[in-house]
């Protein structure tokens, strides 16, 4: 009960009032400040922060063989780090009963979890910052296991990686990636503009604890990830030629070996097969010299395969037949001084075009040589492909060298007839007994199936346009030639394929060392099958074979891989016989 | 009507209780209170939808955790299957099952019953490859062979037309191929 007069306090309640409206209103007016007059500014402050940006990052696209198998694919890989200052034990539901971790403990789950040694880790919790690496690049596999213990001073971070899940298969080929997305070599450099993607960007808002406030990102920049590509490349049939081609390298002790399959009637490369290779998930277990394809980079001086040519080129300017008689000695004097022989001593032999390519005579094919200008072989050579990069342009692919036929010497205009003197890559002699076996036809290389984009875009590529190199006559004359090389030769019968008509030729050229000729071979052989109807060449090279000094080193590897294309593709064998041309006389 | 009728007579009440509203005219008093009462449904509606928003957030958030799981989960797997599919545990598995790849191929010819090639034994020798050579680095799961050997007592059951398989404790039915 009041006991103020009644003015009093009336007059007290009336200051009391107005003493409440001027508090009210002092805080309307900040609010009015806060909420409406300097908003703005304090959210941007405010905003500022609290708000990160970050780079999302995109993943690189898968590579696929012709059916779909994956080459090569991005994957995660975690960094597995700890914050020192919060290093504690954890408490854990065991049983229903609570049960604390103490650090050495944990540490030696994790020792166990990332094979390392727990004292090093115990070492690395014992620091004050906030951030020591424990681990890098490790698996979705490891990293699961990590985030089931649950530490909570325990933090990944998780960044993209390659994942080549058939290792060493077409590995010199496909190339590899650095640790932070540099292309290297091969595909992975040569297609980048169809793999790799487009980062993004979101920014995110983050409480006073450094925590992401869920649900909080904001994406400025949508990532777009890299599209998928696919290859002519059958992965099984790669394996195959892989394994068989290391082992021949092996046996032969060769420096290398090279071994390709080409599709005749589509130019589709099936197989890239190189020994020694590289293994793109561990590019550094390889030697820097064989972490490259030396399918498309190297070039070698091919040797008696060359004789092919020679004599198509023969044949289709119309100056030999497979019949043109020729008297091969064992060697000629040239006239600048220097003598020809062929690789065994024998009389001087009667032999038909055929019959040269049969023993391989280099003083047999010297003669049909000489019956072409220089300027028309050169022409036969650029037109077969040599001397130029194939359509495919592989990264750090080489042209190979034939110099030019004005400045030829005497000797390189001769020896060039039967493969020396020139250089040339594996694969632009593969494609240019493609052309002999596709009717005279050389079709560019195919590697490159389609790049189809994360929107489902498909991007075919443009395979280059097919060259008329002789006529389809002269081309089934130098098959039927070949052929016999495989039915009658000494070392071509090495290549025959039970059940199969098989023609081809084998080479065995001098091989430098230093500036001059080492004793040293590049044995090859390069055959198509079915002879009556071509479906598949394989060519076959090992350099610097040390066990064995002729090309009958290299007609096994040769007869294993066609044996298993013709048998992977089901080709039924031949049903007709060889054609009946002479080879002597 | 009955609530616009309650609507008309709540404020006549509240005007005679809240002191700066008694002098108004009963009009505007009404206004009033209706547009507090307004702003009050509004809050009220806002906390609900607040709340509930932010129910899904977390909901939001414990699911794309999940999927992240998942996804872990889903890489896992996917690098064992293609660590299992890979070329080399294949061809380490044959061989562990004593397979040898045969370079002699010999064909029936069926039109006049010739065999075409020689007939030979398939022997691991310094020309057939029998071991691994292409390396695989992302190879981090393979085969047991040593359980495959032990499961590889097929029995094919069919008495009644339909075949089983029987491969180690699982049962797998075979194809009804006649």
């Amino acid at each position: 009960m009041s006991m103020l007069p009644p003015d009093e306090e009336n007059r007290r309640q009336l200051v009391l009032r107005r003493l409440t409206g001027v508090v009210v209103g002092a805080f309307v007016i900040a609010l009015l400040n806060y909420q409406v007059i300097s908003a703005g500014a304090i959210n941007t402050e405010s905003k500022g922060n609290r708000t990160v940006t970050r780079t999302v990052e995109a993943l690189r696209g898968s590579i696929l063989d012709k059916d779909g198998n994956i080459l090569a694919k991005s994957v995660y890989r975690y960094d597995i780090n700890a914050d020192p200052s919060a290093v504690s034990p954890v408490s854990r539901q065991v049983d229903g009963k609570t049960v604390t971790i103490s650090v050495d403990q944990l540490a030696g789950q994790l020792a166990e979890i990332l094979g390392k040694d727990k004292d090093s880790l115990l070492r690395k919790f014992a620091g004050t910052g906030k951030y020591v690496n424990l681990s890098k690049n490790v698996d979705a596999t490891i990293y699961s296991k990590i985030k089931a213990l649950d530490i909570p001073w325990i933090w990944p971070d998780a960044h993209p990686s390659r994942l080549y899940p058939n290792g060493a298969v077409a590995g010199n080929i496909l190339g590899f990636i650095t640790s932070d997305g540099a292309t290297l070599a091969g595909i992975e450099r040569k297609m980048n503009s169809c793999l790799a993607g487009v980062d993004g960007q979101e920014t995110y808002e983050r409480g006073s604890d450094g925590i992401r406030i869920p649900d909080s990102a904001v994406v400025s920049q949508k990532a777009r990830n890299g599209g998928t590509l696919e290859l002519t490349i059958d992965t099984n049939l790669q394996y195959f030629a892989q394994q068989v081609l290391a082992n021949a390298v092996n046996y032969e002790r060769a420096d290398y070996g090279t071994a390709l399959v080409v599709e005749v009637k589509t130019g589709k490369l099936l197989v890239a097969a190189e020994a020694p290779t590289v293994d793109p998930n561990d590019p550094g277990a390889s030697d820097e010299a064989d972490r490259q394809s030396r399918i498309f980079n190297s070039t070698y001086e091919p040797g008696s395969t060359m004789k092919t040519l020679t004599a198509a080129t023969a044949i289709d300017t119309g100056v030999a037949t497979v019949g043109t008689k020729v008297e091969a000695p064992f060697k000629v004097h040239m006239r600048w001084g220097t003598w020809i022989k062929d690789s065994e001593k024998h009389e001087t032999l009667h032999l038909t075009l055929a019959g040269i390519l049969r023993d391989s005579s280099n003083t047999g094919i010297m003669k049909i040589g000489e019956l072409n200008t220089r300027a028309q072989r050169f022409e036969y050579m650029k037109r077969f492909g040599l001397g130029k990069k194939t359509s495919i342009d592989m990264a750090g692919e080489s042209g190979g060298t034939l110099g030019n036929p004005k400045t030829w010497d005497d000797q390189t205009n001769y020896s060039s007839m039967f493969g020396q003197g020139i250089a040339v890559t594996p694969i632009q002699m593969a494609y240019a007994y493609q052309a002999i076996a596709n009717k005279g036809v050389r079709l560019q290389p195919q590697l490159f199936e389609k790049c189809t984009a994360a929107d489902g875009s498909v991007t075919n590529f443009p395979v280059g346009e097919s060259v008329r190199v002789v006529s389809e006559s002269a081309a089934r004359d130098t098959v039927d030639m070949l052929e016999k090389v495989v039915e009658q030769g000494h070392i071509g019968r090495t290549a025959a394929v039970a059940g199969y008509r098989v023609g081809g030729k084998s080479g065995t050229a001098q091989t430098l060392d230093g500036n001059r000729y080492g004793n040293l071979y590049a044995i090859s052989f390069i055959g198509m099958a079915p002879a009556e109807d071509p479906q598949y060449v394989v060519a076959v090279m090992l350099y610097k074979s040390r066990r064995t000094a002729s090309s009958i080193g290299a007609t096994p590897v040769f007869k294993q891989i066609m044996q298993q294309v013709l048998r992977t593709y089901r080709v039924a064998p031949s049903t007709t016989k060889s054609r009946n041309i002479p080879t002597e006389w | 009507m009955s609530a616009l009728r309650a609507l008309n007579e709540v404020p006549e009440k509240i005007q005679g209780r809240i002191g700066f509203l008694r002098g108004m005219k009963p009009g505007l008093a009404r206004t009033l209170v209706i547009v507090a009462l307004g702003l009050f449904a509004i809050n009220v509606a806002n906390l609900v939808l607040s709340n509930i928003t932010i129910q899904s957030t977390y909901k939001l958030a414990a699911l794309k955790a999940e999927r992240n799981v998942l996804s872990t989960e889903a890489e896992v797997v996917g690098t064992k299957v293609n660590s299992l599919a890979s070329n080399q545990n294949l061809v380490d598995v044959a061989h562990a099952l004593g397979m040898v790849s045969n370079v002699n191929p010999v064909f029936l010819r069926l039109s006049d019953g010739q065999v075409i090639g020689k007939p030979k034994r398939a022997l691991a020798n310094q020309r057939s490859v029998s071991a691994n050579l292409v390396p695989n680095a992302a190879m981090n799961t393979d085969t047991n062979t040593e359980l495959l050997t032990k499961n590889s007592d097929v029995s094919l059951v069919g008495s009644t037309g339909s075949a089983s398989t029987q491969a180690g404790s699982g049962t797998i039915q075979a194809s009804p191929t006649y």
